[in-house]
């Protein structure tokens, strides 16, 4: 049995509309229709992976995460994380469970964080030694040691996040959830949070999944994504491979020593011209790259010469885009 | 030479007006919530005055003077309930840096809430009267004159309310903290406005410090009136008063708080 | 044990919460005084122009409004988190309690345990030291008892009761106020006791929320003049329907968190 698992996971919601037409109904009257946050997923987690969840807003990510957490109840369908079932055994199953949410904060507003750590020890009953064994461990690692006395409200949002991410690991938990844990920080915080949870999954083995719009933290965290869309669980697998399947432009540009009459470009391509360069996407399984260049030197003397691959932000939007979400 | 454009205090009271006509629910809550206190009051004053002992005050002008808070008690509940939050995450400094007074701002909001809020839960109140039990019901004021009297009272009372209202908001500015002041003020406004218990059953030493005190020129002295009591000029005069001293009070607060704000800025 | 060190922990760091705020501190404490000592003003009021309400005394009456007093200032420390509930789920708040390893309601209890409502008490104190020195009344072990168990019952009656709301907070956004009629309401009807009022009131005040055998049944012993006549035993035992009260509702409130959507999606 796998360490997590999800079968016809099913949640949907009501939601109350208010009815726009009609005299006196329209301040009494609702209408109510179904959402369906999360439609039938089933997948399964190994102990150690570390798994992305990705999607466009409203896809479904957060509502996996609250039921993966216990946090909601399920409409159908089942889940189990180490054998249990969340929301049913809560107490049990959160005690091996560390969540950061991106937008709101588990510690306490306006005292000291390390306060707010003492109070998560009480709430977590861990014995003292290994808490702040673990608590030097990890404000080193993240640099938090000079800002254990300040209350969090005075910190910034880069700051914030590390002390969240802190206070969800202190108890060691197995799973670690983050919900966009990136979001809007500098680039030096970024780098420096990444590569701290990847060396937390590996030395401690701690199984994260987390959910983020940064496909970079993507590329640099998770090997395996799952993609959400409408509540339907889309795609289960490598995220390199995905990348591959949607990775169908690249894009040749070029300047000429002189003025140059262009020969028509193999079909497939579309040429463009920007001042002096020139630019031709071309679809690489169609068309090889010796072919283009091939091209190019029937077209005249080169002076230089650039080959892009779309970033990752641009396939992703090609693949929602594709799958119609 | 500043021309005074009234404009943007009138738009102030428009939106305040409409956005409490959007709370329909809260609206009905509140309904069955003061239907209940009064309920609750008159029977308390039932039980006390079939007690024994002789008073002066007749049971039914209590029964009334209760109805009478009760409907307007939307009106002592602070104009704004999110003040606090947009305090606290800085949005006020919007309204600072909008070309208008502030305290006309505010005092203008603070009208338009408590007309609205009052007219939205009091006139249900009205008709709900007539299904009450008999010893229960309010009476209609004693004459043409005495209604007339009470709702142009009232109207100068709002204003007095509106006035203390936007010297809390003040206040809250200042010192960055809705829920201390704000409880305070309600509370004083609450025991002294005469919506705990009715300032007429107040022994008959204090009567003429209690009348005077500002919180009873907001629903006390239009009751009165309605009673039947009271001189007219005399009770309007003294609430203008107040209402002109609240206000140059308030008035100053919001531009000491103003330079405050400035100064901090630059 | 546990859940005792660790409301403690709670209510420190609430206490240094407040007071990073200095002058919100003083106001809110201020504010308290404010409340209890208006009502305790409106009570002499109304007792110094009547002097008798209904079979009760002026001393008499004071003494159930200083319990009623006592009563709500323990609610307002321990009860706050429940009261204010509907705003913890509205702002999504109430997820983080859910990913911790504790009792629910002691968590929710522990978000704002407050220890300076205990104020309160001061004044419900002073209303029954006043009240007990206006009237002649024989002290024993077993009217002390009656007294320990009413305030319990009637500060388990009205947790509950706010747990109404609560519970209705997970299915509306909008935080029902009527609700208030049984709470606040409820404070402020029955700080006098029960028989003054008409019937509909008192059958409200006895079967649906019952103040009328938490609250006066055992002060009306303590007074010796129990309403009903009941024996020492029916006094004693009546507060229990306090602790059943707050039963049911923390199982209805448990079965609204199986309903809870949480925000967003």
């Amino acid at each position: 049995m796998a360490y997590m698992e999800a079968e016809d996971l099913t949640r949907f919601f009501l939601r109350k509309k208010r009815v726009k037409e009609g005299g006196f109904r329209r301040w009494v009257a609702r209408e109510r229709e179904t959402v369906k946050a999360l439609d039938h997923a089933s997948f399964q987690v190994e102990a150690g992976e570390l798994v992305g969840l990705i999607g466009p807003n409203g896809a479904g990510k957060s509502t996996t995460v609250k039921l993966l957490t216990g946090i909601l109840t399920p409409t159908e369908g089942a889940c189990r994380v180490a054998g249990r079932v969340p929301w049913a055994e809560r107490k049990q199953h959160v005690r091996e469970l560390g969540v950061v949410f991106g937008q709101r904060t588990q510690l306490w507003w306006d005292v000291p964080i390390a306060d707010s750590f003492d109070l998560l020890r009480e709430i977590y009953d861990r014995p003292r030694n290994d808490w702040a064994e673990r608590l030097r461990q990890i404000s080193a690692a993240l640099e938090l040691e000079p800002l254990l006395r300040t209350p969090l409200r005075q910190l910034s949002l880069g700051q914030r996040m590390r002390a969240e991410v802190c206070g969800s690991l202190l108890h060691r938990p197995r799973l670690l959830f983050l919900d966009e844990p990136t979001i809007g920080l500098d680039a030096v915080s970024k780098l420096a949070l990444r590569s701290f949870l990847k060396e937390e999954n590996r030395r401690e083995g701690t199984t994260i999944l987390l959910t983020t719009h940064d496909m970079e933290d993507m590329l640099a965290l998770c090997s395996r994504v799952l993609v959400l869309g409408h509540g339907k669980l889309l795609y289960d697998g490598a995220l390199q491979e995905l990348l591959r399947r949607y990775d169908t432009v690249h894009t040749l540009r070029c300047t000429f020593a002189g003025e140059v009459t262009l020969p028509p470009p193999p079909p497939g391509c579309v040429l463009r011209r920007d001042g002096d360069a020139v630019e031709v996407d071309y679809p690489p399984a169609q068309v090889p790259t010796g072919d283009m260049l091939d091209w190019v030197r029937r077209a005249g003397p080169l002076r230089e010469m650039t080959l892009k691959e779309q970033n990752v932000d641009q396939l992703i939007a090609r693949m929602y885009q594709e799958l119609a979400l | 030479m500043k021309t005074l454009r009234l404009r943007p205090y009138l738009s102030a009271f428009r939106v305040r007006a409409l956005l409490e006509t959007q709370y329909r629910g809260a609206a009905l809550g509140g309904l069955v919530t003061q239907m209940f206190f009064g309920l609750v009051y008159i029977a308390l004053y039932h039980a006390l005055y079939a007690s024994g002992g002789a008073q002066e005050t007749p049971l039914a002008e209590v029964v009334t003077y209760v109805w009478l808070q009760q409907m307007a008690f939307r009106a002592l509940l602070s104009a704004d309930g999110e003040l606090n939050e947009r305090v606290l995450s800085g949005g006020i400094a919007y309204d600072l840096c909008r070309p208008v007074d502030p305290w006309g701002w505010w005092f203008s909001r603070a009208v338009a809430q408590k007309l609205v809020g009052m007219l939205m839960r009091g006139a249900p109140m009205v008709f709900l009267q007539f299904v009450l039990p008999v010893g229960y019901r309010m009476a209609l004021p004693p004459t043409w004159g005495a209604g007339a009297a009470f709702a142009v009272s009232l109207m100068a009372g709002l204003a007095v309310i509106a006035a203390v209202d936007a010297i809390r908001s003040a206040v809250v500015m200042r010192t960055l903290d809705a829920r201390g002041v704000s409880a305070m003020i309600q509370l004083l406004m609450m025991i002294f406005a005469g919506n705990v218990i009715p300032l007429t059953l107040f022994p008959a030493q204090v009567q003429g410090l209690i009348r005077f005190q500002p919180f009873a020129q907001a629903l006390d002295a239009p009751i009165r009136l309605y009673l039947g009591g009271g001189d007219f000029l005399l009770t309007l005069g003294m609430q203008l008063g107040w209402l002109l001293a609240l206000g140059w009070l308030g008035r100053g607060m919001w531009r000491r708080q103003l330079l405050r704000v400035t100064i901090q800025g630059g | 044990m546990k859940t005792l060190r660790y409301m403690g922990r709670a209510m420190g760091l609430l206490l240094r919460s407040a007071m990073q705020y200095r002058a919100s501190f003083l106001m809110q404490t201020l504010s308290q005084a404010v409340m209890t000592g208006g009502e305790l003003l409106a009570v002499e009021v109304l007792l110094g122009r009547f002097t008798r309400l209904g079979q009760w005394s002026g001393p008499e009456v004071l003494f159930f409004f200083g319990v009623m007093q006592c009563v709500f200032a323990l609610v307002e420390f321990v009860g706050r988190g429940v009261s204010t509930f509907a705003t913890y789920v509205g702002s999504g708040e109430f997820d983080t309690l859910l990913v911790r390893p504790r009792n629910l309601l002691v968590q929710v209890f522990c978000t704002r345990l407050d220890p300076r409502r205990l104020g309160g008490i001061l004044v419900g104190l002073s209303a029954l030291a006043l009240a007990a020195a206006g009237q002649p009344l024989a002290w024993c072990w077993g009217k002390a008892l009656l007294l320990v168990a009413s305030c319990l019952g009637t500060t388990l009656l009205l947790v509950g009761l706010f747990l109404i709301e609560a519970t209705v907070s997970f299915f509306s956004v909008k935080s029902i106020e009527m609700v208030n009629v049984l709470t606040y309401g409820g404070r402020t009807a029955c700080q006098y006791p029960v028989d003054i009022y008409p019937t509909p009131l008192r059958l409200l005040f006895t079967f649906v929320a019952p103040f009328a055998l938490c609250m006066h049944l055992p002060v009306s012993w303590v007074l010796d003049k129990p309403l009903w006549g009941a024996s020492y035993w029916a006094a004693l035992m009546a507060p229990l329907a306090g602790a059943v009260f707050f039963g049911i509702m923390v199982r209805v409130w448990y079965w609204g968190v199986r309903h809870y959507r949480s925000t967003g999606s």
